[in-house]
C-alpha cells in the first residue's frame, strides 16, 4: 500500500541538489563534506553546494526515502571528528536511474534537433 | 566534533561565526543538522584557506553567505507551512471527537425533545395551529444535531488525508475523495429527511460511501501500521454501517420491509461506530503531536521510517 509501491516517476524531475547528492551517493556511502566535493568534482566546480543547500536537501532525502543515514564515524583521510554517513535507499537508486534516463532522453531529443548548430550560424 | 585547536586562527573565527548565524536556522532543524553543517563548514572553509589563501576564504565567505541567506528563508517557511499542516491535522482529529459525541447525542434528541424545550421557552401552544407550528420546527430541527456530527467528521476524514494521504498510493488517496464526497451526501440526505423520502436513500448511499471507502483505509491502516496506537480502529469504526446497509438492502429487497427488523442492532451499529470514530479522532490528533515531537525531528513519521531503515 503505502511507499513500498512508490513509483520513481512521481520524484521527477529532481531539483540539480538533489540529482548531484543521488548521483555523489551512488558508489558508496559518503559523509555531508565527502558529497560536497563529490559534487564539486563532478560537475568541475560549476555547481559548488553551501551547508545549508546540502543538508535543507539531506533532510528532505531523508523524509522522502531516498537516503538513509549509515553511522557516525571518523575519516581517515581527513581528522579524527566523528562525522554522520549517507547511503542510497532502493528507491534512491531508482529514482536516480529514473532521472539520468529523463536527462538522457533529453540529450537525445536536443542532438535529434541539431541545437548545437544554432550557436555555429 | 567540537574542537578545532589546529587550525588556522581566521578559520577557526570563521566557524565560530558561522556557528552563530546558525541560529537563524528553525531550531529543530539546528538541533538535528547545525554540528554537521558547522563541520562540513570547516571542512570547506580550511579547504579554501589552504589552496588559496585569504581571497579563497573570502570567495568561500561569499558563497556561504549567500546559501546561508536562501537556505534559512527556505527551512523558516517550510517550518512555518508544517506548523499550520500539524495544527489543522490536529484540530481535524478533535472534529471528529466532536463529531462522533454529537453524532450519539442526536440520536437523544428527538423530535419531542425539540418540542419539550420550545414548550418551556415559548410557553405550551394555545391553539392547534400553534401546535402544529411548533411541531413542524421541532422536526425540521431534529436533523440538525446529526447533519452538523456528520460535517465535523467530514472535517475529521479530511484531516486523516493530510495526515496519512502521503504515505498511500494514488489510488487509496482517492478513496479519501470519495469518503468526503460521501459524508457531504450523508449530510445533505439527513438534512433533507422532513422534507423527501428519497432522502433515506440518499442518506444510505452516502453512509455507504463513506464509511465503506474509510473502511479501506481502516484495511490499509492495520496492514502498515499508520496509526500511533492500535491501527485496527479505523476498520472497527467503520465495518458496521456498510454490513447493516448492506444486510438492510438485501432485506429491502427480499421483503419490502423498509427497515431490517433486529432488535437494537441499530442502537448499537450507532454506539459502536461513534465510540470508534471518537478513538480514531484521539488517535489523529495524537499523531500530530507525535509527527511534530522535537525528539523525532524535522520531518517526523516520514524521518522515523527512514532513520530505523524500515522503508524501500
Amino acid at each position: 500500500m503505502p511507499t513500498t509501491t512508490q513509483n520513481p516517476d512521481e520524484f521527477l524531475p529532481l531539483t540539480p541538489a538533489v540529482f548531484h547528492i543521488l548521483l555523489a551517493l551512488a558508489d558508496g556511502e559518503k559523509h555531508g563534506y565527502a558529497i560536497m566535493q563529490e559534487v564539486e568534482t563532478i560537475t568541475n566546480s560549476s555547481i559548488k553546494m553551501g551547508p545549508g543547500t546540502l543538508y535543507g536537501s539531506i533532510k528532505r532525502m531523508l523524509a522522502a526515502g531516498l537516503i538513509q543515514e549509515a553511522d557516525e564515524r571518523p575519516d581517515p583521510s581527513l581528522d579524527d571528528q566523528r562525522r554522520r554517513y549517507y547511503r542510497l535507499t532502493g528507491l534512491g537508486g531508482r529514482v536516480l536511474e529514473a532521472e539520468a534516463r529523463r536527462l538522457a532522453s533529453l540529450v537525445a531529443l536536443a542532438q535529434a534537433k541539431e541545437i548545437s548548430t544554432f550557436g555555429t550560424g | 566534533m567540537s574542537t578545532f585547536t589546529n587550525d588556522p586562527r581566521l578559520v577557526r573565527i570563521s566557524t565560530t561565526i558561522y556557528s552563530t548565524i546558525l541560529v537563524g536556522y528553525p531550531r529543530l532543524f539546528r538541533q538535528e543538522y547545525g554540528p554537521h553543517m558547522r563541520q562540513v563548514f570547516r571542512d570547506a572553509c580550511l579547504n579554501a584557506y589552504i589552496r588559496s589563501g585569504f581571497p579563497g576564504l573570502l570567495s568561500f565567505w561569499a558563497l556561504t553567505l549567500f546559501d546561508w541567506f536562501k537556505t534559512v528563508i527556505e527551512e523558516q517557511l517550510n517550518r512555518a507551512t508544517y506548523m499550520t499542516r500539524a495544527k489543522w491535522v490536529r484540530l481535524s482529529g478533535w472534529s471528529m471527537m466532536g463529531g462522533a459525541v454529537v453524532m450519539q447525542l442526536s440520536f437523544l434528541i428527538d423530535a419531542n425533545w425539540i418540542r419539550a424545550r420550545i414548550y418551556r421557552v415559548m410557553g405550551a401552544p394555545v391553539s392547534q395551529a400553534e401546535y402544529d407550528l411548533y411541531g413542524s420546527i421541532a422536526e425540521r430541527l431534529e436533523t440538525f444535531p446529526a447533519t452538523a456530527g456528520i460535517l465535523l467528521i467530514v472535517l475529521g476524514i479530511s484531516g486523516l488525508r493530510q495526515h496519512y494521504g502521503k504515505q498511500l498510493t494514488g489510488m487509496w488517496q482517492g478513496g479519501f475523495t470519495v469518503c468526503v464526497g460521501g459524508g457531504l451526501l450523508t449530510a445533505a440526505g439527513a438534512l433533507s429527511l422532513q422534507f423527501s423520502d428519497a432522502a433515506w436513500d440518499v442518506l444510505s448511499i452516502g453512509l455507504f460511501l463513506m464509511f465503506g471507502t474509510l473502511a479501506i483505509f481502516g484495511v490499509a491502516a492495520v496492514r502498515a501500521g499508520l496509526l500511533p496506537g492500535w491501527s485496527g480502529i479505523p476498520l472497527l469504526a467503520c465495518f458496521w454501517f456498510p454490513l447493516f446497509i448492506t444486510l438492510n438492502q438485501v432485506n429491502r429487497w427480499a421483503t419490502g420491509e423498509l427497515w431490517l427488523e433486529l432488535p437494537h442492532v441499530f442502537d448499537w451499529v450507532f454506539t459502536l461506530s461513534f465510540v470508534s470514530l471518537f478513538l480514531l479522532g484521539y488517535e489523529l490528533q495524537r499523531g500530530s503531536e507525535v509527527r511534530s515531537s522535537p525528539t523525532i525531528g524535522i520531518g517526523p513519521v516520514e524521518d522515523r521510517h527512514h532513520r530505523t531503515g524500515d522503508h524501500p
